[in-house]
């Protein structure tokens, strides 16, 4: 093991709690690569983490601590292959087992700390929860307000009615 | 439970992507905002609104091929107007649907050819590729020849591809499912 893995590093929550990580497992992070890349000295200073709470944030380093080892993603893969695929290992299906609240908090951790292959896991979690839903149950699902007009929300019933029956 | 946290739009469009034709059709009457991620350029092969149009001579990989899902849901009597095509358990006419602009295939192609039973087959050309509309409005101008038409009887039906193939010199080839009579 190189000296970089063992390094530890500090994060700050945004509810101002320190978790102490390793270096490798925060990494998984582009955000904090980054912020490490650019500040040197890593483990000196505290690194803190604006949008995330400490839950979160704990839940967010669990991941990357379980995915330390995986090879880093392609530069932009092909976007036809992951597409439509909504299989998810396991041990990722299980971690996803959370509230709602929970996985829109999990989804936007990773957004914001440039986490992509989680951003991945969450995205295709919610997208099974969609899949074979009708637009109402979409909504009631997550809590989506329907803005529509009643005149728009008519003719997109009309030109896609039929592929309601599938 | 469900949550009082929004996700932002490029959330929404990475869900989008993993969702098939269906699905997405499902989204887009839920709110402005799904709707708009089900128009992002991720969602447009999966939508047949692909703009990688195969031109006219065009190599084709038939694997790569898929066939409007609308086609398994259309009842068609072999009219002679377009107004005698339509599409899913409501009976909606095929040209009030939003199916009907979309391309017929995905990738879609400049040009094709559709074979009705034995009949010489007939073709379709448009370089900005061709659509669900103008497939059946070939077909309808097919059987609205006499000959076509006779020798089938008014009460014959429709029933999607039989087979989709590629023809001698590699152009796409549909050819018409067997006809009730």
């Amino acid at each position: 093991m190189s000296s970089t893995d063992e390094q530890k590093i500090i994060l700050v929550s945004s509810d101002g709690v320190n978790i102490e990580t390793a270096r490798i497992i925060a990494e998984r992070s582009m955000l904090i690569k980054n912020m490490i890349d650019d500040l040197g000295n890593p483990g000196e200073e505290p690194i803190p983490i604006m949008n995330v709470s400490e839950a979160v944030l704990r839940k967010v380093l669990e991941w990357c601590d379980h995915h330390k080892k995986d090879a880093p993603p392609e530069k932009d893969e092909d976007a036809e292959s992951r597409k439509k695929t909504t299989d998810i290992e396991e041990w990722d299906q299980k971690f996803m087992q959370v509230d709602q609240e929970m996985l829109f908090e999990i989804i936007l951790a990773a957004n914001y700390m440039d986490i992509k292959a989680l951003l991945d896991v969450g995205c295709k979690t919610v997208a099974n929860m969609i899949k074979g839903k009708s637009p109402e149950e979409i909504r009631k699902t997550f809590n989506i307000q329907n803005d529509f007009t009643p005149e728009e929300e008519e003719q997109i019933r009309r030109e896609n009615e039929w592929a309601e029956d599938r | 439970m469900s949550s009082t946290i929004e996700l932002p739009k490029n959330v929404w469009f990475e869900v989008m992507s993993h969702l098939d034709y269906f699905d997405l059709k499902s989204c887009m009457s839920v709110s402005k905002t799904i709707k708009l991620a089900t128009e992002s350029p991720i969602c447009q092969k999966t939508m047949f609104r692909s703009q990688a149009i195969i031109p006219v001579g065009g190599t084709i990989q038939l694997a790569g091929i898929t066939m409007h899902p609308v086609f398994d849901h259309m009842f068609y009597e072999c009219a002679t107007e377009l107004e005698g095509v339509y599409v899913g358990d409501g009976m909606d006419i095929l040209t009030d649907t939003c199916a009907a602009e979309e391309y017929a295939t995905d990738p879609p192609v400049a040009f094709l050819r559709i074979r009705v039973v034995e009949w010489a087959p007939v073709q379709i050309t448009s370089k900005t590729g061709v659509t669900v509309l103008q497939v059946m409005k070939t077909l309808c101008r097919f059987f609205s020849n006499d000959d076509h038409r006779d020798s089938r009887g008014d009460h014959t039906g429709w029933h999607g591809w039989d087979e989709v193939k590629l023809d001698r010199k590699g152009r796409l080839l549909l050819c018409a499912d067997s006809f009730d009579s």
